[in-house]
């Protein structure tokens, strides 16, 4: 793998990565922003596999299964949340959520 | 060979100072073996006077010891070094010469005291200060000194200090020569701008103009006053009669007060340069004789007297300064340490019969105690200027030295010529009514006195004698040649030159001093010695206003409380009043205001928002990453 499609793909990654966050921040949806979580994290695995590959490292590559591992749980754990957030106020709006503050 | 021993005479008092202050502190035993603690301090500066007087029998050229580096300013050493030429040494003699004596009569006078080795550890204490202020070569030294014989002082009037009354005048001492040191610090410094150097002998090679002299003598000036006693700082010398009696007749009469005046001949090069500082010193030890005759006439607390006698003789030798006259100024320093200690001592064998100071409860006790009486009796009149008595030649060399500034044409002169005769006969006045008061008539206190032990009447003996021939060493120029002038201080003190006097005026001067001694004396023997307490009812009656005024000292006192340390005390309680509401008060609820406003602005950014919260993750993550490229 040479050094061009090694930029290439941190460049999709960063992409990505930028794209998750403008998910959290601009989208009001709970579900939404779990969404644009798993951008995130994938955007991270993206990094690890292309420099796994670049560097003919296997690691990188065996770090992509944890943060696979990682995603799944933080679903769970999100969704249950989704769950008993939209039970709780009818909503999975921020604006109903917002109770955490001064 | 006794240059090697120098070190040793000015260190030993130190070596006692220190050893009996911590042997006592830490090992309670030794405290209980007084006799041997003050016979150790008395034999340490006994050491130190046999060497300065066989330094003195050998004395050819200037000697230098004990130099090493003591600290440097602006990349000018400072060394510690002590000079041994004849006017520093001839103050050694008189300090350790004087301070053995009394250190010997201390042992019989504070041999039941508890606290003796505290004593005898600040007598030794002071007796180092006082040698570093008159050896030391460089003002910082002599300023090291000074401090020194002030703290000493402070520590020993204070020396019973469970009771306020002592305590506090040990304070009043203490702060009032503050006020004088800070003149010391500002002239030293002054002419360390003028000159680049502190070194006193090299001082001594400039050329000061007029403004400078004066700006810089009168500054040493004021700082005398503080440590000698005279106007304006002089009231804190008859509070340090609180003191042990000894300690008044080594530091408060012999010694300490003596180094303002000193301090004046050590500087004579500067004050040469100023007939018009020398006018003002003059006017002010003019001044201050007279204001304390005055009061002296009319004190009943013996001690009380002799300070007062004190601040006047000391003013009489600031006004022999003011004249020009400095050997004739040291020379009343050398013989009214012999007179003053032992009428001190004298008064402190009385005071040890009697238990009382007030002179109204004593009466008659020359046939209980003859040596103290007799000696007493000496004292009295050395100091009244009988000749050929010590006080005789001294006085009426400072007489005739203003009378002669006098007629070299300086009118104000004679002025300060007429105020010292008075006070002259009022010297021999009260200092008479003192000795019929005292040891002549009948007894009127309680009890029965007795003649205190040898180890007391040894000194007073030594003294009286003293008292007597001391004055020899500088016979008026009618009589013969001036030992004291022209073979000894000559050599390191320049005076201010004076046309001789014709023999037919100096006779004239010494037939009007001896006059109004023996009219003094005669006057005091006319009321106290026939009527005794009699005539101080008649004397009050006579003088009504002007004797109550005496008896309060003027009021100055009063008038320093009203003035200076009650607008002090004001100032203090303001600057109290305001500390306290700063700190108790606005300080605190200012800081808890400045955190709660704080709090308040921040707590906006917790909005509940999640994604106001992403923001801020990203933002401060872009911050970050700002900062680390910057670095990078």
């Amino acid at each position: 793998m040479s050094v061009e499609v090694l930029y290439g793909v941190l460049s999709l990654s960063a992409c990505l990565f930028a794209l998750g966050l403008l998910t959290l921040m601009l989208r009001r949806n709970f579900l939404l922003a779990l969404l644009g979580l798993e951008m995130l994290i994938n955007a991270g695995n993206l990094n690890f596999l292309a420099f796994a590959r670049y560097h003919n490292d296997l690691t990188g590559a065996m770090f992509v299964l944890f943060g696979i591992c990682l995603a799944a749980v933080e679903a769970v754990i999100g969704l249950a949340l989704a769950v008993r957030f939209f039970r709780a106020h009818e909503s999975l709006g921020f604006h109903a959520i917002a109770s955490l503050r001064w | 060979m006794v240059e090697t021993l120098l070190p040793l005479a000015i260190g030993l008092p130190l070596i006692g100072a220190v050893s009996l202050g911590l042997g006592g502190l830490f090992i309670p035993a030794l405290r209980e073996a007084r006799q041997f603690l003050g016979g150790l301090a008395t034999a340490l500066v006994a050491v130190s006077f046999g060497i300065f007087f066989w330094t003195f029998l050998t004395y050819e050229k200037p000697l230098y010891v004990v130099s090493w580096d003591w600290f440097s300013i602006a990349g000018q050493p400072i060394p510690f070094r002590f000079g041994i030429e004849p006017l520093t040494l001839w103050m050694s003699l008189i300090i350790t010469g004087i301070g053995a004596l009394i250190h010997l009569y201390s042992i019989g006078y504070m041999g039941a005291e508890a606290g003796a080795w505290r004593y005898f550890a600040y007598l030794n204490l002071f007796i180092f200060a006082m040698l570093v202020l008159v050896l030391g070569d460089s003002l910082p030294l002599v300023f090291l000194g000074w401090e020194g014989v002030g703290l000493c002082s402070y520590l020993l009037i204070g020396f019973w200090y469970a009771e306020m009354a002592n305590a506090q005048a040990a304070q009043k001492a203490f702060i009032m020569n503050r006020l004088g040191d800070l003149a010391f610090i500002a002239g030293a410094i002054w002419l360390y701008r003028e000159t680049g150097t502190l070194d006193i002998d090299r001082l001594g090679g400039y050329i000061y103009s007029e403004d400078v002299a004066m700006g810089v003598g009168l500054l040493f000036f004021l700082a005398a006053t503080g440590k000698s006693a005279q106007i304006p700082l002089y009231t804190w010398l008859p509070d340090a009669m609180a003191g042990p009696t000894p300690v008044s007749a080594l530091i408060h009469a012999a010694t300490m007060v003596t180094a303002g005046v000193f301090l004046m001949a050590r500087l004579d090069f500067l004050l040469n340069a100023t007939p018009n500082a020398l006018l003002i010193i003059g006017g002010i030890g003019a001044t201050t004789a007279l204001l304390a005759a005055l009061i002296a006439i009319a004190q009943n607390d013996i001690k009380k007297v002799l300070a007062y006698s004190t601040v006047s003789q000391l003013g009489f030798m600031f006004a022999a300064v003011g004249a020009g006259a400095y050997i004739t100024a040291i020379f009343h320093v050398f013989t009214h340490a012999f007179f003053k200690a032992l009428l001190f001592l004298g008064s402190g064998s009385v005071i040890h019969a009697t238990h009382t100071q007030d002179i109204r409860r004593m009466g008659g006790l020359r046939r209980f105690m003859p040596i103290t009486g007799w000696t007493f009796w000496v004292g009295t009149l050395a100091i009244a200027g009988l000749p050929p008595l010590a006080g005789f030649f001294s006085k009426d060399e400072i007489l005739a030295s203003l009378y002669a500034r006098g007629a070299a044409g300086e009118a104000i002169y004679y002025l300060y010529w007429g105020v010292l005769l008075g006070v002259a006969f009022l010297t021999a006045f009260y200092m008479g009514r003192l000795a019929w008061l005292t040891f002549e008539g009948e007894y009127r206190g309680s009890g029965h006195p007795h003649e205190s032990p040898a180890v007391m009447t040894l000194p007073l003996i030594v003294l009286g004698v003293g008292s007597v021939i001391a004055g020899f060493v500088s016979v008026p120029p009618l009589v013969g040649a001036s030992w004291l002038r022209e073979k000894w201080l000559g050599r390191s003190v320049t005076e201010l030159p004076l046309e001789p006097l014709s023999h037919g005026v100096e006779v004239g001067l010494i037939l009007a001093s001896v006059l109004v001694a023996v009219a003094g004396l005669f006057l005091s023997w006319r009321l106290y010695g026939r009527t005794g307490l009699a005539a101080e009812a008649a004397l009050r009656e006579r003088l009504s206003r002007l004797y109550e005024l005496m008896a309060d000292a003027f009021r100055v006192d009063k008038l320093y409380d009203k003035t200076i340390v009650r607008s002090y005390e004001i100032l203090a309680d303001a600057a109290k009043d305001l500390a306290g509401q700063l700190t108790g008060r606005f300080l605190p609820s200012a800081i808890g205001m400045v955190i709660e406003k704080a709090g308040m602005a921040l707590q906006r950014l917790q909005v509940g928002y999640v994604p106001a919260y992403i923001a801020y993750l990203v933002a401060g993550g872009l911050l970050l990453l700002l900062i680390w490229l910057n670095w990078a």
